[in-house]
């Protein structure tokens, strides 16, 4: 019961793919507050990457989201028990079947080369994974993970 | 991410070197089906040695690259795939479709 937040951060970019990279960069060091191991950091890139992919690939898709509406947040928080808290949220069209999105190898986008293991990697990378969405209001993906004891 | 080629009786060779997600992803796409179907190899090898991330976007990369080999009657090898690459690779079980190999000869 004693698990305080020690340190928390949110970002709020513009869902373009040239910011997968920076989304990575910024939980990456971030995160290294922790002191985790080089294989840790290599997990938290790689799950945040593909979350905020979600987001620019799928979750603005259509005419009637204008370019300024088409924003990722992340936050960052992690506890004194080591445990880092990873949210990425959108504000776009929301998923319609969740437990089918997060299937493997399931797309909607298969002409883009999507290879339908996004929600996978993120599962397969991080201790717990919450995904919550509303079709219109958006989708919100909470990534757990235990880096270390602080 | 960048990216470079040779190609030799049949063999082409790209190499990839950088950082592999969805946005590199489409530049090496563009490019690398470019390169196939101007010297249209028998065997494409694709050097991941370089990649020093890679995402599931890695994957659709390599899985799309396979199809379009696949559609001229020819074959793919991953050569030395680093860390990041071969953890997807794994992960996802192309390692079952696709052979994957050590180091250059």
């Amino acid at each position: 019961m004693n698990n305080k937040s020690v340190n928390k951060f949110k970002c709020v970019f513009l869902a373009k793919s040239v910011n997968e990279g920076f989304a990575r960069s910024v939980m990456a060091s971030f995160a290294s507050q922790l002191d985790p191991r080089v294989g840790d950091i290599a997990d938290i890139k790689t799950a945040v990457s593909e979350a905020v992919t979600n987001c620019i690939v799928h979750a603005y898709k259509g005419d009637e989201f204008p370019l300024c509406k088409r924003v990722v947040e992340l936050t960052g928080e992690y506890f004194t028990d080591g445990t880092l808290v990873i949210t990425v949220k959108d504000r776009g069209k929301g998923i319609d079947d969740i437990k089918q999105a997060m299937e493997p190898l399931y797309t909607t986008d298969p002409e883009g080369e999507r290879s339908g293991m996004g929600f996978t990697v993120m599962e397969s990378f991080t201790d717990k994974i919450r995904v919550k969405s509303k079709i219109g209001k958006g989708t919100t993906v909470k990534l757990m993970k235990k880096i270390a004891i602080t | 991410m960048k990216l470079s080629y040779k190609y030799k009786d049949g063999i082409m060779q790209v190499s990839l070197s950088g950082e592999m997600d969805h946005h590199s992803a489409i530049y090496a796409r563009e490019e690398t089906d470019r390169i196939i179907r101007n010297e249209h190899p028998n065997l494409l090898i694709v050097d991941m040695s370089g990649i020093t991330f890679c995402d599931s976007s890695g994957l659709g990369y390599i899985m799309g690259r396979y199809k379009l080999m696949k559609s001229f009657d020819g074959d793919i090898v991953l050569l030395s795939p680093s860390e990041p690459v071969k953890k997807m690779v794994f992960l996802s079980g192309l390692n079952k479709l696709i052979k994957v190999e050590a180091s250059d000869q």
